[in-house]
């Protein structure tokens, strides 16, 4: 097929990957320098019991970070991919329910709802965030499918 | 197609714990030495702590962080408003504003900062500084708005991180359709 054959392509994975560690990389590094920025955005998704809301707050961008450079050099490459997959899922689901919770509280429309998610940009509008977390999560799916095709012949039974 | 084999699980395995074993060491690591380190195994979030375990909020100073933005408590949410330092913003929504809020407090509504904003805007560059405040120690509205404010070019921002909740346990006065009630 056209579409797999160009996503599958090695410029184009060479480019998502240095697009993925860019995003990751700035948003990683910027939550790093504020943990305590960053643990009030996460109690604000009230997900997370508030004893491990700290240590989340400093390991998580540091996993965002080492992704960002696996996606560089190559190293690690699967399973940043899957890591970055598996995040970014859970990421669309945190913010479409904190959606749900700030829309049920005060009656703001989903289409007009824009608060700092906690990503590392700031205050965003929230329906996109979720779509571009989604399409992140994709673009790791497509990372970890272009590197199977790699994997030698005799490891597949 | 080429299936997930137990070869490719196993590894991508081993990465994913190598990779959660280095953010954990690099994280507790780097926190340990950085001056905006945070306590990683306490509950900083208690009503008692929170953020003034962090910032010295008593009396509006801050410590060593460099934030713009200055949280304060009762006390020094009453000098402002004594001393007319400037305008203070409530961030709820605009049932809870017309429920009740703090006398001469002006609706700027987070969630619909576009519209609230532009209503605002003149007033807000005409005062020399800025107070805001929510519901609560657990809301983060006010910070939220005074990080949106701030982007916006206006400093100094004072949040009263204790929010409506402090201020009426505190006994302090509440206006509601434009009368003032239940004062000190």
């Amino acid at each position: 097929m056209l579409v797999r054959k160009i996503l599958l392509h090695p410029w184009a994975v060479w480019s998502l990957r240095l697009i993925m560690a860019g995003v990751l990389l700035y948003a990683g590094v910027k939550k790093i320098w504020m943990p305590l920025e960053f643990a009030r955005l996460i109690k604000e998704y009230h997900l997370l019991p508030d004893q491990i809301l700290n240590l989340v707050a400093v390991v998580l961008p540091w996993a965002e970070v080492v992704c960002g450079l696996c996606f560089i050099s190559g190293l690690w490459l699967m399973g940043a991919a899957v890591l970055l997959s598996g995040m970014n899922t859970v990421f669309a689901f945190a913010i479409a329910y904190r959606a749900w919770l700030i829309m049920s509280e005060t009656g703001v429309n989903f289409l007009d709802l824009r608060f700092d998610c906690g990503c590392g940009f700031g205050v965003v509008y929230i329906p996109t965030k979720i779509l571009e977390n989604l399409l992140l999560a994709g673009v790791g799916l497509i990372i970890l499918f272009s590197r199977w095709k790699d994997r030698p012949v005799e490891s597949v039974k | 197609m080429i299936g997930l084999t137990p070869f490719n699980k196993m590894k991508i395995f081993k990465e994913i714990i190598a990779i959660i074993s280095i953010s954990f060491i690099g994280g507790l690591g780097f926190n340990a030495f950085s001056p905006r380190g945070i306590d990683v195994l306490g509950n900083p979030w208690s009503k008692n702590a929170g953020v003034e375990s962090t910032y010295q909020a008593e009396n509006g100073n801050q410590l060593e962080n460099e934030d713009p933005i200055i949280f304060v408590d009762f006390n020094r949410t009453c000098r402002f408003i004594d001393n007319k330092e400037g305008i203070i913003l409530d961030a709820r929504s605009p049932e809870d504003y017309a429920e009740g809020h703090i006398p001469g407090a002006h609706l700027l509504f987070f969630y619909n900062m576009n519209e609230s904003y532009s209503k605002h805007e003149v007033l807000l560059n005409s005062v020399s500084s800025i107070l805001i405040y929510c519901g609560n120690i657990d809301c983060d509205d006010s910070e939220f708005l005074a990080n949106e404010l701030f982007n916006l070019g206006h400093v100094p921002i004072l949040v009263y991180k204790g929010g409506l909740e402090d201020w009426q346990s505190r006994k302090g006065c509440i206006e509601k359709g434009g009368e003032e009630d239940e004062c000190w």
